[in-house]
């Protein structure tokens, strides 16, 4: 999964591994990153996530090959 | 109705000083444009580091414009915004609004900008004078 800013910054990398078996919804992500990556809890709570490169909501499944990424406090301008 | 919008890496280069209006139903042409401040929460900067999400900040951007111009009734709307570092005082983003008249222009820039400083995959970073950034 991308990250960006601030959730890029906590974590000091650019992208993180999702140890799903089965295809998970956004939902069962951010639940599961809110276990494994404390750092970024505030990005997770308050962000969103894009499948490639779209907006999604929780209830989206992300297919094997999906590109995920964290989308939190953008700040552009 | 002619939308783009446009990445570019470092600062924006200055905009023309007469700029052509080629669409003849423009009656108000009105731009935007967003410097670089010399400081942040009382700190000196020295820069602004901009992060696009590669393909989609670029798309959302011209979805919003589009967006934007059909429901304010715009004739012409054309983004640029910076990718990389922009130093103080220099542009980071520019809107060109071209419309029939003066208030559809004024409401699509400023929803415009709200809009992009929600939904656009772009952060910025402080680049301190002291060094670091928050």
């Amino acid at each position: 999964m991308l990250l960006f800013g601030p959730a890029a910054r906590k974590l000091g990398t650019a992208s993180v591994d999702l140890p799903f078996e089965n295809p998970p919804t956004i939902a069962a992500i951010r639940t599961t990153l809110l276990t494994e990556q404390p750092a970024v809890r505030n990005e997770l709570i308050a962000g969103r996530f894009a499948v490639n490169q779209r907006y999604v909501d929780d209830a989206a499944i992300v297919g094997e090959g999906d590109e995920i990424a964290l989308i939190s406090m953008v700040s552009g301008g | 109705m002619n939308v783009s919008a446009t990445i570019v890496d470092g600062p924006l280069p200055a905009a023309a000083a007469a700029p052509v209006y080629a669409e003849q139903e423009t009656g108000a042409a009105l731009t935007f444009e967003g410097i670089v401040r010399a400081t942040e929460e009382g700190r000196s900067l020295v820069a602004l580091d901009y992060e696009a999400y590669e393909g989609m900040a670029q798309r959302e951007l011209g979805d919003l414009a589009s967006e934007i111009a059909a429901k304010h009734g715009i004739v012409a709307l054309h983004i640029w915004h910076s990718r990389g570092r922009v130093p103080v005082g220099q542009c980071s983003l520019r809107v060109l609004v071209c419309a029939r008249h003066r208030k559809e222009a004024i409401g699509a820039v400023d929803e415009f900008i709200d809009r992009m400083k929600r939904d656009v995959p772009i952060w910025k970073h402080a680049v301190f004078a002291t060094g670091g950034s928050p």
